[in-house]
C-alpha cells in the first residue's frame, strides 16, 4: 500500500508510467494554471502554457534535484518562466500587476493540497505579512511574475536602486523570520 | 551580493564574479541556497484555479500518454480511461483471454454523487482509488466485499483533499470484488462502488 510522494511521481512520470501521468497533471494542475493565469490575464494562452509546463516537468525530471526545493516549487519556477516567455512572443499585455497580488490567498484562506501542506503555507504567508507592504508587492512581483529589479522600477516609477533595496530587504527579512521558526534540528 | 546571486537578477559578469567566490566560499553557498530556497517558497502562494475542461486530456495527449482505446497493459487502459472519460459503473475492458479485468466502477456518496472511480486488475490482484469529491480530507479506511458476501479489509490511507490516487495490492482475487467501500474515521461508509 503507498501513496506516492511528489518525487515518485515525478519519477514515475519521467518513466512514462500512464498512472503516474495522470496523477501528477492531477495533483499541480491548479496550481499551475492558476499561477500561468495570474501571470498572463488571457486564459487560452494559460492552458497553453500550463501544459507547456507539464510536458517540459516530464521531459526534465532527470534534471529536478530534492536538495534544492520541493517538486511544487519546480514545476511552479518552471510555469513562471514559460509565462514569461510566452509573454513577450505573444506581446500579450499581462494581467496588472494588482490583480496578481489581489488574486493571492491571504492567510486565512490558505489552497492546502496533495503537494503543499496548509501548516508550510501559513508560514510562509505569516512571514510575509509581517514585511511592510512597498517590499512584499517589490518581493511578490519578482518570484512571481519573475520581474527584475528593473522591470519593478519602470513599472512603480521607483528609482532602480530603491526597487533593488525593496527586493533584496523583503528577502532578507523572509529569510529571518522563517529561519527563526524552525525548531533546531 | 548572495541576495542578488538567489534572486538571479545579475549582469553576466556580475554572476560571473559571485559564482567565482562562491567556489571558494561554502558558508556563501549554504546562504545562497538557503535565500533561493525562501525566494522560491513563495510560488507555493499562486492562485490555485481550475483549469478549462479537458485540461487533464489535453496535457495527458501531449504527454503521450495511451488513450482509451489503444490495447496496453492494465494500468494505462484503466486509469487512462477512468481519468479522460468519466468511467460508467460496471465497464468490462475485455482481453485476449476472456477474462473480466481489468474493470472500472464509479465511486458514489450516498446521496448518488459521484465521487471518483475504482478500477480493478489481476497479474497481481490490486485496485487503484481515484478520489474526486472536493471534500475528501482525513483518514479513511477501505474494505472490498466478495461475491460470496465476505468482507475483507484492504488498507487505509489519509488525503489531503481531492484529487487523490491510491493504489493498494488486494489480499484477495480482484475478480471477486462486488463492491468497495470507503470508510471515514468515525467507521461511517462515505462512498461506494459496486462492481
Amino acid at each position: 500500500m503507498w501513496q506516492a510522494s511528489d518525487e515518485a511521481l515525478l519519477a514515475g512520470l519521467a518513466a512514462g508510467d500512464p498512472d503516474a501521468a495522470v496523477a501528477f497533471v492531477r495533483r499541480y494542475q491548479r496550481r499551475v494554471y492558476g499561477l500561468a493565469v495570474s501571470i498572463l490575464g488571457d486564459r487560452a494562452l494559460a492552458d497553453d502554457v500550463a501544459q507547456e509546463a507539464m510536458v517540459r516537468a516530464w521531459r526534465h525530471a532527470g534534471a529536478f534535484d530534492a536538495r534544492r526545493g520541493s517538486v511544487t516549487t519546480w514545476l511552479l519556477a518552471i510555469t513562471r518562466n514559460l509565462s514569461i516567455d510566452a509573454l513577450r512572443a505573444a506581446r500579450v499585455k499581462p494581467a496588472s500587476e494588482d490583480v496578481l497580488i489581489a488574486a493571492l490567498p491571504s492567510t486565512g484562506d490558505l489552497p492546502a493540497d496533495a503537494s503543499v501542506s496548509a501548516d508550510e503555507l501559513r508560514r510562509v504567508a505569516r512571514a510575509l505579512d509581517a514585511i511592510p507592504e512597498e517590499q512584499r508587492r517589490a518581493l511578490l512581483l519578482s518570484r512571481l511574475r519573475g520581474m527584475t529589479a528593473a522591470e519593478l522600477a519602470r513599472v512603480e516609477g521607483i528609482p532602480l536602486g530603491t526597487a533593488k533595496t525593496r527586493i533584496r530587504t523583503a528577502l532578507l527579512r523572509l529569510h529571518a523570520d522563517l529561519r527563526t521558526q524552525e525548531p533546531s534540528s | 551580493m548572495a541576495v542578488d546571486l538567489a534572486l538571479d537578477d545579475l549582469t553576466g559578469a556580475e554572476r560571473a564574479a559571485a559564482l567565482t567566490h562562491l567556489a571558494a566560499c561554502a558558508e556563501c553557498r549554504v546562504l545562497v541556497t538557503d535565500l533561493a530556497a525562501v525566494a522560491d517558497s513563495l510560488l507555493l502562494l499562486a492562485p490555485s484555479v481550475e483549469p478549462p475542461s479537458g485540461f487533464e486530456s489535453r496535457a495527458l495527449g501531449r504527454l503521450d500518454v495511451v488513450p482509451a482505446r489503444r490495447r496496453r497493459p492494465w494500468a494505462a487502459v484503466a486509469v487512462a480511461a477512468a481519468a479522460l472519460a468519466g468511467v460508467v459503473a460496471g465497464v468490462a475492458l475485455s482481453r485476449a483471454d476472456g477474462s473480466s479485468l481489468p474493470v472500472a466502477a464509479e465511486l458514489r456518496t450516498s446521496s448518488g454523487a459521484s465521487a471518483g472511480n475504482v478500477l480493478l486488475a489481476d497479474d497481481p490482484d490490486r485496485m487503484t482509488c481515484v478520489f474526486e469529491d472536493e471534500r475528501f480530507g482525513g483518514r479513511y479506511d477501505v474494505e472490498v466485499v466478495l461475491a460470496d458476501g465476505t468482507v475483507t479489509d484492504v488498507g487505509s490511507f489519509s488525503a489531503d483533499g481531492a484529487p487523490w490516487t491510491w493504489t493498494v495490492s488486494l489480499p484477495v482475487d480482484a475478480a471477486d470484488v462486488r463492491e468497495v467501500r470507503v470508510r471515514d474515521g468515525d467507521g461511517v461508509v462515505r462512498v461506494t462502488a459496486e462492481v
